[in-house]
Order: structure tokens, then C-alpha cells, then sequence
């Protein structure tokens, strides 16, 4: 009810949304081409997005002493091990806790390192813990990693021609929702210094579902108000789907999100890795599937309009001719032929221009068209007409809040989508 | 009596069952539920098998040889419940549960060496004595104290006071298990590489013990009828598992791979038990804010969807307990993301009901439409999440699969639960004309039929 009620131009926000997004992605490749210049050696794609030790190779050692040790001591102590860029950290307060990480995987003679911090201090081996995986298997790793996440967006990409078949609008702003949010998780992974392990490809899979599914409700949404609202113009309809789907979208995000955060806050460090990712991915899924991806369909649907109408007008020199050819196109196109229906329109328009005159009998055209739309024939409506007619003043009077774009409000089913919108631009250009 | 006046009944006793079934099955819950390495502590290891001069090849039989061995060396370490097998092709995975400081040292080196097989003339009461305590070690039910003693001789006093290594196990060629021609009877066939050796050798010891020691200990000591050249066979009281046992103890000491440990994750206990109390703490408090959160939001329908929530999370537990699958921490990190799916669905259907309350519909009619069209988005919703995480379950390394593993389950229960579980409940109410004031459904009575066609063209 609450967001219902409120009186926001989500539609209108577009570019500002849009604007937003890009610039976090922009900021995050930014950090990843920062991360690539890193280490002196000129540009390594492979620095770009750290990548977990688990699909690199390595080990990662975190050990607790029974006193506190410094830093220096153990690189003294793990000197003769000879290992790879290894990187060390204290954690915690006490000063007793030091991690490890290195490019050298030690899986194979992982007691060297215990033997070796064991000259620094007494270490609490039931307190501390080893990663290590060997280079060969990381790599092996990572390509079923690649995989899987080849194979997890195949299988939706599928899913979503199926879902939105008769509409490449739909499943192109799906598609495009999905690829921000993944650019946006690798972003903010690359701008945090976070290496992306294991649990950011399960949170990247996750995510990709979930937010194939937020952005499904909502254009669902929209294709079912085009057949309810269909004398309101499509910016209108797609800007109350989305308020209408607000409160769901909210409430299915704030569920996860607050469990997540519960991990985030209480639970162990791995437990931890798995939430941030989570967290980061559900969010920019919501934020793309409610503010971005509907207002979407919108811009489409207008690229897709004044593409038809400068067809249109490349095309129409010689008036009877382009009329001809296309029909002809229509009717390869839709399979059917649809003259009379255009010769109706055509007729009317003709009349319309002659009423044009007394502002009573627009008004009174005006509600006629709006009774006869409520049955809903093809060739008896077209919203255009109205402004065509000068009435879109009253229309406002009449409750539209905005008409800011009334490209049109109405899908015929039975007819293809090509032809009403061609008889669309006709009018536009009129 | 017909469908409809039992349907209700019906369903009732179903729910009744699943929830009695799915809380037998999970208690008591700490001896059905297996805890992962990361939350008990200890290894789990990963090794490669590399071919060598004498194995060419890594076959499915090498990895099997190579996992008895290693199985029979990790037992003598004294670790509980490990779990040994194979891994790929041309890898065997470990899993070490609570190990102590010393014996990680000492695994990882029983882990790498290649296994030594070597023989040994034995005096026949040693030999006799060892075949004894190899019996009793075979018991179920023998006291620790004798197990150890037996365990002793077997493993290391059998090996001392034999003579010196007269044969070495690289010298065979290779053993298989089989059946005497005449009676049938399961014996061992061998074959040497040395013929002339092992020849001289069986000449000058016919009527002596040959004891097979593995890792120095005792596997065999059969009798030398006769002097054996190029292939020989052993033979005694065998049942065809003893031949292939021994078939394949003699193939691990004949053809030893290079073994590699390439993946190693270990973790303190200390450190498991820390981070299982922690994660069970925040599970614990997304389930909590869960349930209020659905309560706050949805008012009754809400707290139904809560039972039906509450029902969802103890057939998780059951899953777990029935598949025997461990609870790892990516495991309860999927489990508790579940949670917050699973009423996702409830959340769709009931945000439908409160639109059909606000288009006028009865409450009746709403609660029916408000399910059927949710339903679309409710698929999807789990649809795409299940995809995601069968591809990471097929595909996920070892900590991710726990993960998917419990989304996947996750989903699927949760789609049951939130949708049919919940939906009996609200029919219950809503049947019987109970709680059916908009209030108790999100709806203020203002609201109803607020934007209902007439509504809305009056505008």
C-alpha cells in the first residue's frame, strides 16, 4: 500500500539510476585497471581481479602462537622456506595471531611451515588452520568455475527466451540486468581488494537467478497492466508496475538481506566471505530490477519507435508505393494481410481532421473512444489520436497525472506488434 | 463422504506425517547430523597419483590398491572415522577428522610414501601368532586392550623378530585373485620378476613360513610347498574378499605410484567449534528476525507462513540427517540464505492476496486468485535459483558444493512449504470463516475494494 500510494516518477529517474550504476561499475573496472598497473611490471591482466587461492594456486596460513610475535620474526623464520610473494598480517588484538599467504602451494609438505613458525614461539596448532592447493588443480578449479557459470547462464538465457519469446524487449532488459549485476559484483570485489574465491562464483550464480527472477515479476507486471490500463500511456504503465511490484520486491529483498546480515555480523570468518558477496550481489540485483530494468523496457520501446518512424521516413517518398510495399512487409512479416484495417484508420484520421474545430465535440469524441476502447477492437483505438486531436490538455484534466511520452497504450493480441507500430509512427509524424 | 469434505482431513494427517517423520529422523540431532572438518576440526586432504616406470598407467585398480594401503596406514594412526576415497580419474580425497598436532605430522608422511612390500622367513610360531591376532583383530567385539596388544604384534613385533628381507615386493610382477582348478576353492595367483631368485629362495625354504609384510606389517605367512619359479599361488581357508584383499595388498607393495598430496585444508578444532558456535548463533538470529519480519509485514498470513516456515526448517534438518551429507560452514551459509527464500514465495502470494483485498474481491476470492497468479512468480523465483545451484553442485569445488547443496534442497522444500503447507493453513482458516477480517490480512478496512474497477474509473 505504501508504495502505491506514493506519488514517485520512478520512470523519470532513469538516468540518474542508470547514471549511478555505470558509475560504480566505472569506479570498479577503474580499481581493477589501478590493480593491473600494480607491482611495477607494466599491465597484467591477471591482477586485475584477485583471484581466491583455491582457482590460483597457493597457500593461506593462519596461525595462533601462545604469546605475541611480530612480523619481522616470522619472515626471519619462514625465510628458508623460500616461498612465493608471501604476504604476512597480524590479526586480532592480542598480537598472536599471524596469517600467511603465498603463491607457493605447500599442500604437499605443509608441516615445513609449522616446524618453521615453531622457532618464533610455541604455536596453538588446534587454534590455527591451513589452506593450500596446488596450482595445477586451482587451474582445473577455475575452469569448472568458468564453466559452471558458462553452463548456469546458458541454461537462464534459455529460460528467459522461453519466459519472454514473443518479446526480445523483455528478454534483452533481463539479460542486460543480469550482465550489470555481474559487473557490478566484480566491481565492488575489485574496489574492496577482496579476492574472488569459491564463495564469490556460488554468491555470482546465486545472485544471477535471483535477479533473473526480480526482473521476471516485475515485466510480467508490465505485460499484464498493458492488457488492464491499456487506454494509459506505456511510461504510465510501466512506472505503476513497478510501484505496484515495490512492497514484493522490498520485502523479498529486505528477508534475504536480513538474514545475511545476521551472517555478516555473527558468524565465522568463512561464513563471512560467503554474506559479503551475498549481500553485495542481492542488493545490486534488487537496486537493477526495480529502479533499472522496467524503466528500461521504456527507453527500448522508444528507440524502437523512432527507428520504425525514420524507417518509415526514408521509405516514403512516393506515398501509395510505401503504403504497398509496407503491407507487403506486414504481411511477410505477420502473415496476414492488414489493408483494410489500415484504410479504416486512414479514413477516420481524415474525418478527425474535419471535426477539429469545436472543443465539444473533441470532448465528446473523446469519451466515446474511451467507452469503445473498454471492448477493446484494434482498428477503433489509438490513443494517439487524442493528442493528435488536441485533447491532451483534458486528458490530464481526466486524471492522467503525466503524459509525458504517449507513444501508445495499447497491444493488440491479436495482431503482430510490427504493424501497430508502424500505424503509430504514421500518426506521430502527421 | 467425498474429496472435498476429506481433502482437508487428508492434507492435515500428510503435514502431521512429514513433520513426525522428519523429527524422528533427525534425532537425536548430534549423532545423526555429521559435522563437517571445518566445524570439528581437522584434513582434508587431496592426492595425485603419478605414474612411474613400473605404472604406466593410473588405472581405477591402482587408486583402489592405493586407498587400501592408505586406509590400513591411517588406521594404525588411530584416526576416528576417516573417510578415504576415490577423487577423479587419478586422485584420492582424505578426510581426516580430529587430528592432534603429532599425528598430522605423521600422516602426511604416511600419506606420501609409496607403499613397501618385502618377504621374510618366519619361525612358524611367530607366524602362527601373528595369523592369531590377525583373526581376533577381525572380531567385532574385543576388548580395546587386546586389540591393542594384537594390533602390536601384528604391526611391528611380527616384523622384528622375523629373519631379514629375503624377496622385495618391486621384484613381483603382479598378483590376481582366482579359483583353483580342481574344488574351486579362492586362491592367489603371483607371478615374479626375478624367477631365478624367488626359485632359489623357495628351493632352500620349502616347508618354511614366507611371511608378506606391508609397511613392515604382517599380511600372510603362507606355507612354501614347493619351490616356485615364474608364477606361483597361495592358497589356504580363503574367501573370495580375503583374495582379492590379498590380491591387491600384493599389487601396492608391486607397483608402487608416486603419491602427491596437492590440496591440504586443515583446521584447529578449537577453531571449528568456535566458528560452529558462532554460525549457529547467526542462523539462529536470521531465522528469529525472519519470523518477526513475516509477522510484522503480513500480520496472520504472515505468522502461518511462519508455521509453514518452521516446518520447512525441520525437514532441512532431516535432509541433512537422511543424506548423511555433512553440515560444513558454506552449507549453513546456503541453509540460512534458504530461510530467507523460502518465504519469498509467501511474500509474492500474500502481496497478490492484499491486491485482490484492494480490487474488492472477497477474501475468499482473494486468498484463491492471490495463489494461482503468485504461482508464475513463485516458479520463476525458484526455478532460476534451483539452476544456480545444481550447476554449482555438479561443478563446485568441495567447500561450495555444501552450499549448493543446501540451496538446492532449500529451494525445493521451500517451494512445497511456502506455497502448499501455507495455503492449507490460510484454507483452513478462510474455509471455516475464521480471522477473516481485513485487518488480520495486511488490509485496512478503508482499503478494501480501494482500487477496484469502479474505484479507479471514478477517479
Amino acid at each position: 500500500m505504501f508504495f502505491r500510494r506514493l506519488n514517485w516518477n520512478i520512470v523519470g529517474w532513469f538516468k540518474i539510476v542508470s547514471a549511478i550504476s555505470y558509475i560504480v561499475i566505472a569506479l570498479g573496472f577503474g580499481a581493477m585497471i589501478y590493480h593491473g598497473f600494480e607491482g611495477g611490471q607494466g599491465f597484467q591482466p591477471s591482477h586485475m581481479l584477485q583471484l581466491g587461492l583455491s582457482f590460483t594456486g597457493g597457500t593461506d596460513v593462519d596461525a595462533r602462537f601462545t604469546r605475541p610475535v611480530t612480523i619481522p620474526q616470522v619472515q626471519r623464520a619462514i625465510a628458508p622456506l623460500h616461498l612465493l610473494a608471501p604476504q604476512i598480517t597480524t590479526a586480532g588484538a592480542t598480537g598472536t595471531e599471524i596469517v600467511i599467504d603465498t603463491q607457493t602451494a605447500l599442500a604437499n609438505n605443509a608441516e615445513a611451515i609449522w616446524r618453521a613458525l615453531g622457532t618464533v614461539a610455541p604455536v596453538n596448532r588446534s587454534a590455527s588452520s591451513i589452506t593450500s592447493v596446488g596450482p595445477t588443480l586451482g587451474a582445473e578449479y577455475l575452469r569448472d568455475a568458468i564453466l559452471a557459470l558458462v553452463i548456469a547462464l546458458s541454461i537462464q538465457f534459455l529460460y528467459i527466451a522461453f519466459r519472454f519469446g514473443w518479446n526480445y524487449i523483455f528478454g534483452l532488459v533481463t539479460v542486460i540486468a543480469l550482465a550489470r549485476d555481474a559487473a557490478m559484483m566484480i566491481g565492488i570485489y575489485a574496489l574492496a581488494g577482496r579476492r574472488a574465491d569459491d564463495a564469490f562464483l556460488a554468491a555470482v550464480l546465486t545472485v544471477i537467478g535471483y535477479s533473473v527472477m526480480d526482473t521476471i515479476v516485475i515485466l510480467d507486471r508490465i505485460r499484464e497492466n498493458t492488457k488492464l490500463m491499456h487506454n494509459r500511456p506505456y511510461d504510465y504503465i510501466v512506472n505503476e508496475s513497478i510501484k505496484q511490484t515495490m512492497t514484493r520486491s522490498v520485502n523479498t529483498l529486505a528477508t534475504v538481506v536480513i538474514t545475511l546480515v545476521a551472517l555478516l555480523a555473527l558468524g565465522g570468518a568463512s561464513l563471512k566471505n560467503f554474506a559479503f558477496a551475498l549481500l553485495v550481489g542481492i542488493c545490486s540485483g534488487g537496486y537493477h530490477s526495480i529502479f533499472y530494468s522496467a524503466p528500461l523496457v521504456l527507453t527500448f520501446r522508444k528507440r524502437q519507435l523512432e527507428r520504425a518512424a525514420r524507417l518509415r521516413a526514408a521509405a516514403r517518398v512516393p506515398e501509395r508505393a510505401a503504403v504497398t510495399a509496407r503491407d507487403a512487409g506486414a504481411a511477410q512479416r505477420g502473415g496476414r494481410a492488414r489493408e483494410d484495417i489500415v484504410a479504416a484508420r486512414r479514413e477516420r484520421r481524415a474525418k478527425e481532421k474535419a471535426a477539429r474545430g469545436s472543443a465539444q465535440a473533441q470532448a465528446a469524441r473523446y469519451r466515446r473512444k474511451r467507452a469503445e476502447s473498454a471492448t477493446a477492437v484494434a482498428e477503433e483505438f489509438d490513443p494517439l489520436d487524442a493528442q493528435n486531436a488536441g485533447l491532451h490538455e483534458e486528458a490530464l484534466e481526466q486524471g492522467h497525472e503525466e503524459i509525458r511520452l504517449n507513444l501508445e497504450g495499447f497491444e493488440p493480441e491479436s495482431a503482430p506488434v510490427e504493424i501497430d507500430r508502424h500505424e503509430n509512427d504514421e500518426n506521430k509524424e502527421e | 463422504m467425498n474429496w472435498k469434505t476429506l481433502k482437508t482431513p487428508f492434507k492435515a494427517v500428510v503435514i502431521l506425517a512429514v513433520v513426525a517423520f522428519a523429527v524422528v529422523s533427525s534425532f537425536p540431532i548430534q549423532q545423526k547430523i555429521r559435522l563437517g572438518l571445518d566445524l570439528v576440526g581437522g584434513s582434508r586432504l587431496i592426492l595425485q597419483l603419478y605414474p612411474t616406470a613400473e605404472v604406466p598407467q593410473i588405472t581405477s585398480q591402482i587408486q583402489d590398491q592405493t586407498i587400501q594401503v592408505i586406509d590400513r596406514r591411517i588406521n594404525e594412526l588411530g584416526v576416528s572415522e576417516p573417510t578415504i576415497s576415490k577423487f577423479g580419474g587419478n586422485r584420492i580425497l582424505v578426510e581426516l577428522p580430529g587430528l592432534n598436532q603429532n599425528q598430522t605430522a605423521e600422516a602426511e608422511n604416511l600419506l606420501k610414501t609409496a607403499a613397501v612390500l618385502e618377504f621374510k622367513i618366519v619361525p612358524p610360531a611367530i607366524a602362527q601368532e601373528a595369523q592369531q591376532d590377525l583373526d581376533l583383530l577381525k572380531q567385532p567385539n574385543i576388548t580395546p586392550q587386546q586389540r591393542a596388544q594384537a594390533e602390536k604384534f601384528v604391526a611391528q613385533t611380527a616384523y622384528a623378530l622375523s629373519g631379514p628381507v629375503v624377496y622385495s615386493g618391486k621384484d613381483l610382477k603382479g598378483a590376481q585373485s582366482g579359483y583353483q582348478q580342481q574344488g574351486g576353492s579362492a586362491i592367489v595367483l603371483f607371478q615374479t620378476r626375478d624367477a631365478a631368485r624367488f626359485g632359489r629362495l623357495t628351493t632352500n625354504n620349502v616347508n618354511k613360513p614366507l611371511g608378506i609384510f606391508l609397511d613392515h606389517r604382517f599380511v600372510s605367512a603362507p606355507n612354501i610347498n614347493s619351490p616356485i619359479f615364474g608364477s606361483g599361488e597361495i592358497e589356504g581357508n580363503f574367501t573370495q574378499q580375503d583374495t582379492i584383499t590379498l590380491a591387491n595388498e600384493l599389487n601396492a607393495g608391486a607397483l608402487p605410484a608416486t603419491i602427491r598430496i596437492i590440496s591440504n585444508e586443515s583446521i584447529g578444532a578449537t577453531l571449528g567449534k568456535i566458528d560452529l558456535v558462532k554460525s549457529l548463533w547467526a542462523s539462529m538470529l536470521g531465522l528469529g528476525l525472519v519470523l518477526i519480519f513475516m509477522i510484522v509485514a503480513y500480520r496472520l498470513p504472515g505468522f502461518l507462513a511462519d508455521l509453514a516456515l518452521a516446518i520447512y526448517v525441520l525437514v532441512m534438518v532431516a535432509i541433512f540427517a537422511v543424506s548423511g551429507s555433512t553440515l560444513t560452514l558454506p552449507s549453513i551459509a546456503g541453509f540460512v540464505l534458504s530461510i530467507g527464500m523460502a518465504v519469498d514465495a509467501n511474500v509474492l502470494i500474500f502481496e497478490r492476496i492484499k491486491e485482490e483485498l484492494w480490487n474488492g474481491k472477497s477474501l475468499r476470492a482473494a486468498v484463491r486468485v492471490g495463489f494461482r497468479r503468485a504461482f508464475t512468480a513463485v516458479f520463476d523465483s525458484h526455478f532460476t535459483t534451483i539452476v544456480g545451484a545444481g550447476v554449482l553442485y555438479m561443478l563446485g569445488t568441495g567447500t561450495v558444493k555444501g552450499f549448493a547443496f543446501a540451496l538446492f534442497w532449500g529451494t525445493v522444500v521451500s517451494l512445497v512449504t511456502a506455497v502448499f503447507v501455507t495455503r492449507f493453513f490460510v484454507d483452513v482458516l478462510v474455509d471455516n470463516d475464521v480471522a477473516t477480517a481485513p485487518p488480520l490480512w495486511g488490509v485496512r478496512k478503508d482499503e478494501v475494494g480501494i482500487f477496484s474497477k469502479g474505484a479507479v474509473e471514478g477517479a
